[in-house]
């Protein structure tokens, strides 16, 4: 400790006990929640699982799997969405080269 | 009758301080040295930040955020909705690469020692930032309420248990009870799209400020040696080349988030079954991997203390160092090198590193 004696020591781990039971009195004025909420176990589980595979709009995890499919489509596109980027960004290397240029004729400060 | 002439550009900076703004932004240079490349982490981070808070009300105009339907929902954007799949794939991916880069952006700010005076705020800010994001990492993960959100649900939520005073209440809060149940979904889901994105917003509006009044931080080695060699450092302002580096950034940044979109849309696991015991070697998502093995390999005990609360305690003590960082490292705020920080902050990197490495390989 810098200006290390007891008494600073001391001083601290009081100030560190008097917060914690401050903390632990305050929070126990405040409830954390409403209700207890039912324990994971005691959910019904059948209902659920049942609730969720009812009814023909359900969707199986084999759908899924096929809507995640890397498919020739998807890529063309995301070979369209590259040559745009490479277009945008020869574009703003020009724009660059000639601020560039501007810079080192001096039109904005060169230092800090 | 007299024609009135209306001066738009002088309207507009009367009312909204336009000219005032844009000359702050002209006002602003950025120093030229070997480490300028640290400079642009920030602006990628706001880049993905804005993409993840237009793909997700996206999501939230289908997402039900109930335990019975959650699962569904997910199910229905990925196979119903048009490009759902391609929007939580860009979500996904932004998100993970936004903590990515916030932990390139906190190391590298952390090693050049940028929250030297006057930039402690900016520092501080900064943290707060990354908790947060981390955090809605966390939260976002297990919104799909599928087996491994469960687990990490209940995983994630015991960890901060173990804190000392405010531990049992944390745990409780979150959780919504003693156990994670129905409850537990809707307080990840209020805080994921709610309290985290609007926290986030006000702590990223003042660091933004802050980085534009105090400009970029210079390393010390960089100040140093300039002074030696009594020359200044060179400078290029901020707008207009900076925004267009960061713009080109930006553009790669979006290409290589929409080849992982396409290339491994996000996955969607099995559905939660209750009963069933937790799977043997069931692992936090990455970010968290790290904490996860530090107190994987902690003894249950250690001299009588449990070996969790000692973990969490020591991870606890580290991370207030690092958030202190401007307050305790006086060398740095003297401008002279310190080296004990450099250490401290490579050997946490090193931790980092390998311990998510070792989390996620064995």
């Amino acid at each position: 400790m810098r200006h290390g004696s007891i008494y600073h020591m001391l001083r601290f781990g009081t100030a560190i006990v008097v917060i914690s039971f401050f903390i632990n009195g305050t929070l126990a004025l405040f409830p954390a929640h409403a209700e207890e909420a039912a324990a994971v176990k005691t959910i019904p589980v059948k209902e659920i699982k049942k609730d969720a595979s009812a009814g023909a709009d359900t969707i199986s995890p084999e759908q899924v799997e096929k809507a995640r499919a890397i498919t020739s489509e998807r890529i063309y596109w995301l070979i369209g969405l590259w040559a745009l980027i490479i277009l945008a960004i020869i574009l703003l290397r020009w724009q660059l080269r000639d601020d560039d240029k501007l810079y080192e004729e001096g039109y904005y400060s060169k230092e800090l | 009758m007299e024609e009135k002439k209306i001066d738009v550009k002088k309207a507009l900076d009367e009312r909204l301080l336009t000219g005032t703004l844009i000359a702050l932004a002209r006002k602003k240079m950025v120093p030229i040295h070997k480490h300028s490349i640290w400079y642009y982490m920030g602006a990628l981070l706001l880049i993905l930040f804005m993409i993840q808070m237009v793909t997700g009300p996206v999501l939230l105009f289908y997402y039900k955020p109930a335990a019975e339907t959650a699962y569904q929902s997910i199910a229905e954007i990925m196979v119903k909705v048009p490009y759902g799949w391609l929007i939580r794939s860009v979500h996904h991916w932004s998100s993970n690469l936004m903590i990515m880069i916030a932990f390139v952006h906190f190391f590298s700010t952390f090693l050049v020692k940028a929250y030297r005076r006057p930039r402690e705020f900016t520092w501080l800010t900064g943290m707060v930032m990354f908790l947060l994001v981390l955090f809605l990492g966390y939260t976002g993960y297990t919104l799909p309420y599928d087996e491994r959100a469960f687990f990490a649900l209940n995983v994630g939520t015991d960890m901060p248990g173990a804190i000392p005073v405010v531990g049992e209440y944390v745990l409780k809060f979150l959780r919504g009870g003693e156990n994670v149940g129905l409850h537990t979904l809707n307080r990840f889901f209020a805080l994921h799209v709610g309290v985290l994105p609007l926290a986030l917003l006000a702590v990223l509006a003042i660091h933004i400020v802050m980085v534009q009044l105090h400009g970029m931080s210079i390393p010390v080695s960089v100040e140093k040696k300039a002074d030696a060699e009594k020359r200044k450092i060179p400078a290029k302002p901020m707008f207009p080349h900076f925004v267009w580096h960061d713009a080109i950034n930006g553009l790669l940044l979006v290409g290589l988030l929409f080849t992982l979109a396409v290339c491994m849309p996000s996955e969607l696991g099995p559905v939660i079954d209750y009963l069933k015991p937790a799977p043997v070697g069931v692992k936090p998502d990455w970010f968290f991997l790290w904490v996860y093995q530090i107190l994987k390999w902690i003894p249950t005990y250690v001299l009588g203390i449990e070996g969790e609360i000692l973990g969490i305690t020591g991870l606890a003590l580290v991370a207030g160092a690092i958030f202190c960082a401007p307050f305790i490292d006086w060398k740095s705020q003297r401008n002279e090198r310190s080296p004990l920080f450099t250490i401290f902050g490579l050997v946490s990197l090193l931790v980092f590193l390998v311990f998510t490495a070792i989390g996620f390989f064995f």
